[in-house]
């Protein structure tokens, strides 16, 4: 097998050069992703309240009409859920294709192969701001100085799916079958978040036992959407040790993401 | 062990790309379903390339000639540092750019912004595409068409537009492949102009074709590949002339030159 010789410079600190340096490269395919899913519909930039809004109304549907569930103002606290979780499942169904979907590119153009997995969940944080601005105006009475914490959260996300992709883009790449097992673990994530529900229903059950309520607390999907009610329907600032902690593994597991894609990524172009 | 370094090295040759015994392979993984039935338990393993070994100093033009399937991609991808080898050496000293049509092409939007999109995508800062575009809308030479979608062009627009934004681009060494066939004859003489000079602008190139005029034309030297191994190389006219005898009638030819075809080809 060979190898690469590289500088002993710091890995995050070199992809931030990198991103640094390919700048324009990231702006125009954030600006293709932006403009090519409106520019080919008749309703266009409309899309993008729609979207969160459509979706909004068929839960809303199925919990409050259906099952009769859920409480006052339900359809903002499931929209709460629905855009954090659509931003999230999307932005790694994306970055888990990113390198085969881009290898036509990547064999063209020469740029690092991290600039594929930065630019879908920050085009996707664009989409999730919109979603998070709709909530807001809806929902204006609660807005104020902690509303800016979604600048914060919106961080968290990109910085969240950018770490998955890092690893599940080189299993894609490997192994095919990553992309639908990927796909059903979205699936089921949705039902483990507290998208259509409150996580005080899981804690305050007594019907699970605590091992799994721990387990479920390790989701970082439970304090990222419950952060998002805090700021958006509660209006007070998000509880901060919760999101530290979620920062702070990301980090780490950043870290060794990029370390670990560094080494795999020249063997992809091969691969695929 | 293969060595990759893109760092400059000092070398008073003035080499600017040598490949040194350089092979690669790819793997094609068996399914799960193939290990359980089949009892096929083993990765098929075939070599694009074996054994290739050639160097590029500067100011030359090496030609690749070859059938299809014979690695010529292959080799232009271990070039730009896309495809890591298996084994050899390979040293390359300068920015290396492969001169591809359409780049990040986006059939929605603007042949304008297309420009923008392929030229960030080139390495390009957007002020210096700006300074270009006049330059680049003169040689496209599609008129109002420029601000219209692409997906409207016609294929040969498209090629057009294609080919000036492709070759505003100046590396230090140039690979081309197969991207001279373009447009209709009036393009065609201006585009081998612009081949030329973007040529002399670079250090050096190196010509992917399976075309003999055209290699005869532009490169001192040419390759010729066959099935992944180098069957001859040396000064154009020589080597061009075996290849075209050998195309006439491939196994006539092999049989007539065994020492370039070993009983292992």
């Amino acid at each position: 097998m060979g190898k690469i010789i590289q500088g002993s410079e710091n890995i995050v600190i070199r992809t931030a050069k990198d991103i640094w340096n390919n700048r324009h490269a990231i702006y125009s395919q954030f600006y293709v992703n932006i403009k090519v899913t409106v520019a080919s519909t008749r309703l266009g930039i409309l899309w993008w309240i729609f979207d969160p809004l459509l979706l909004m109304i068929i839960y809303y549907f199925v919990v409050k009409v259906i099952f009769d569930r859920g409480g006052p103002n339900y359809h903002l606290f499931a929209l709460c859920g629905i855009v954090t979780w659509q931003s999230f499942a999307r932005s790694i169904g994306i970055c888990t294709n990113a390198l085969i979907s881009n290898i036509g590119l990547i064999k063209q153009a020469s740029l690092p192969m991290v600039i594929y997995l930065i630019v879908p969940p920050v085009v996707q944080a664009f989409f999730y701001m919109i979603g998070l601005v709709i909530i807001m105006i809806w929902n204006f009475p609660s807005a104020g100085l902690h509303t800016l914490g979604v600048f914060i959260l919106a961080l968290l996300m990109i910085m969240m799916t950018f770490t998955a992709g890092l690893y599940l883009s080189i299993f894609e790449g490997y192994i095919r079958d990553t992309g639908k097992i990927v796909d059903y673990a979205l699936r089921f994530g949705f039902f483990l978040s507290p998208i259509l529900y409150s996580p005080d229903k899981i804690y305050d059950s007594q019907r699970i036992p605590d091992l799994a309520k721990t387990i479920y607390s390790l989701n970082p999907m439970v304090p990222f959407i419950t952060a998002v009610r805090d700021l958006l329907l509660d209006g007070h600032m998000f509880n901060f040790p919760p999101i530290f902690i979620t920062f702070a593994v990301t980090l780490f597991a950043m870290q060794l993401g990029l370390v670990f894609f560094r080494h795999m990524s020249p063997y992809i172009p091969k691969m695929i | 062990m293969t060595q990759l370094s893109s760092e400059s090295f000092s070398d008073n040759t003035g080499t600017m790309v040598s490949f040194e015994n350089v092979g690669l392979c790819f793997r094609k993984h068996s399914s799960l379903f193939d290990l359980l039935f089949n009892m096929r338990k083993k990765d098929r393993i075939f070599w694009a390339l074996k054994d290739v070994s050639f160097t590029v100093r500067k100011g030359e033009y090496l030609g690749i000639i070859g059938r299809n399937g014979s690695g010529k991609s292959t080799l232009s991808l271990i070039c730009t540092q896309i495809y890591l080898p298996e084994k050899g050496k390979i040293k390359v000293n300068g920015k290396v750019q492969l001169l591809a049509l359409g780049v990040g092409f986006q059939n929605q939007l603007s042949g304008r912004e297309n420009v923008y999109i392929s030229g960030s995508l080139l390495g390009f800062k957007f002020s210096e595409i700006r300074k270009k575009m006049k330059d680049i809308e003169d040689f496209a030479d599609i008129g109002d068409f420029m601000d219209q979608p692409v997906r409207t062009y016609s294929s040969g627009m498209r090629s057009r537009l294609a080919f000036s934004i492709a070759t505003a681009i100046r590396p230090d060494i140039l690979i081309l492949d197969e991207v001279l066939a373009t447009g209709d004859d009036v393009f065609k003489k201006k585009a081998m102009d612009r081949m030329e000079n973007l040529q002399s602008s670079a250090k050096c190139a190196i010509i992917i074709s399976h075309s003999p005029a055209q290699l005869r034309k532009l490169c001192n030297n040419v390759l010729w590949l066959e099935k992944g191994r180098v069957v001859m190389q040396g000064e154009s006219n020589s080597v061009l002339k075996a290849y075209l005898e050998f195309c006439n009638d491939p196994q006539k030819w092999k049989l007539e030159n065994s020492e370039y075809f070993p009983v292992s080809f």
